[in-house]
């Protein structure tokens, strides 16, 4: 074998190994499971090579459940007390409903609504220079089990969380 | 006799084009997304928008690439914020126009990955499944030759690009992952009595952010069986992609199957830009040769656009 042939070889097998790790990156970040910090360098070095490859992506879309909807119920009052309504979420362009709602989700998942109330009033405010006061009600879209649906039962709003933003 | 499976996985003939087919797809698709956001780029993404830069910058780890570490730029230019995310945003759209051509792809795949990982991770907390899919489709074109064929670049070398051991095991190992990841999803979705009762069908399609106008659902608890087997099928298929998409046998039920699936979630849920890229992928790695089948058919109904797309290596073979 000449020196060349080897080092050909060489390389292979390092990319082949390579590509190993790599799907077992794929594994393990599919099954969410990740380094214990106590790593150190080994665990940060590995978040970031998932990150920026996703390799450490998990796929676990609607699953184990599909939780209930949170929609945010948004009023901007003006100065002359005018008021607008409207339900984030639940606008004409899927791509910008599914974006809200990813938002609105980790937020209530988190439980950090207050920043995000905050979050909305503050967007509202720059977006129109009159509105003054901004009411934002998040609430689950509780949607009833199939049998009770066939039993009467409809879909209900229950909010939890109501936060008045007035500009300073 | 037992190498030769081993040898040919790492010679395919298909790996080329299927990159390809992958780059063209992706590009194509996230454009699509590009324009569909451009209206609510700074809602989503501007550092006023409804999560501000610093809610982001405490939320990623520091390793996360983002707009905000291009602010002492920004200010160098005199640009506000806002208008640095639409000049950004406008160069990635560049970038994947480029890409969806094919023109220096050595140079754009990976510079269309990098501007992703910043578009995405600035509007991170509104991301879902389809920028994750982007985010791993761009990395295998930034680090494969996915210009290789049917690009511009193939163009203007002139001369046929050979597949190899790199392309093939990159298109391995992109497969294998992408075959994973329904694995993933699918295993997932096992452990929540919602995907046995039929409930998450229910629910899915009920909720007001995937409601599409054209379809009413009031029937299906009617008729729950329906939601039932819906689930089941949908286990069936993720559950099983990983094992039954690798035989030729099992391959094109399968592939059906997902592509079908997708399709489901597209009408029923308004996911179209993610059904897309499932869609897109599939065919892509699993069935690149189709898409050959199909141009070849489209070519040989326009002999012009067939003189068009021929590389000058295979018109110069054909005339001699």
């Amino acid at each position: 074998m000449s020196i060349q042939c080897f080092t050909s070889a060489l390389l292979r097998c390092t990319l082949v190994l390579a590509a190993a790790a790599h799907l077992t990156i794929v594994i393990l970040g599919a099954a969410g499971i990740t380094l214990p910090d106590r790593l150190g360098f080994a665990a940060r070095a590995l978040s970031v090579y998932e990150h920026y490859t996703g390799a450490g992506a998990g796929f676990g879309f609607f699953a184990p459940a599909v939780p209930d909807e949170v929609l945010p119920v948004v009023t901007a009052l003006d100065r002359s007390g005018h008021a607008a309504r409207t339900v984030l979420g639940t606008r004409s362009t899927s791509e910008a409903d599914l974006r809200t709602s990813s938002l609105t989700f980790l937020y209530a998942k988190t439980r950090i609504v207050d920043l995000y109330g905050r979050s909305i009033a503050a967007y509202v405010m720059g977006q129109n220079g009159s509105v003054d006061t901004v009411l934002v009600t998040l609430g689950f879209y509780e949607l009833p089990s199939m049998r009770a649906y066939a039993a009467g039962a409809r879909p209900a709003y229950r909010p939890f969380f109501r936060g008045t933003f007035r500009r300073s | 006799m037992t190498k030769q499976p081993f040898r040919a996985a790492f010679c395919d003939p298909l790996a080329l084009r299927g990159l390809a087919y992958l780059r063209i797809g992706i590009a194509a698709v996230l454009l699509t997304k590009f324009c569909c956001e451009s209206r609510y780029l700074l809602e989503f993404y501007g550092s006023t928008g409804l999560t501000s830069w610093t809610i982001t910058d405490a939320v990623l780890p520091p390793y996360a690439p983002r707009l905000n570490w291009l602010r002492p730029a920004f200010e160098a230019f005199r640009l506000s914020d806002d208008r640095a995310l639409v000049a950004f945003a406008t160069l990635y759209a560049a970038l994947l126009v480029l890409l969806l051509l094919g023109y220096r792809t050595r140079l754009t795949a990976p510079a269309a990955w990098l501007g992703h990982l910043v578009l995405n991770n600035t509007g991170s907390l509104s991301s879902y499944g389809l920028d994750q899919y982007a985010n791993i489709a761009l990395f295998y074109c930034a680090i494969a030759p996915c210009g290789a064929v049917l690009s511009l670049d193939a163009l203007r070398r002139g001369t046929a690009a050979a597949g190899g051991f790199w392309p093939s095991l990159v298109f391995l190992v992109l497969r294998l992952n992408f075959a994973l990841s329904y694995l993933g999803a699918g295993l997932a979705k096992a452990q929540g009595p919602q995907w046995w009762s039929g409930e998450a069908i229910w629910r899915a399609v009920m909720q007001p952010q995937f409601h599409a106008a054209y379809l009413q659902w009031s029937w299906l608890p009617s008729v729950p069986l329906v939601a039932q087997l819906v689930c089941w099928g949908t286990l069936v298929v993720e559950l099983g992609y990983a094992v039954f998409i690798w035989p030729a046998r099992t391959r094109p039920v399968w592939l059906l199957a997902a592509i079908g699936m997708h399709a489901g979630i597209a009408l029923a849920l308004g996911l179209w830009l993610f059904a897309s890229v499932m869609i897109v992928m599939n065919v892509a790695l699993f069935a690149p040769q189709a898409v050959d089948a199909v141009l070849a058919r489209l070519a040989s109904y326009r002999p012009a656009w067939a003189a068009l797309s021929a590389s000058p290596a295979a018109t110069e073979e054909s005339s001699t």
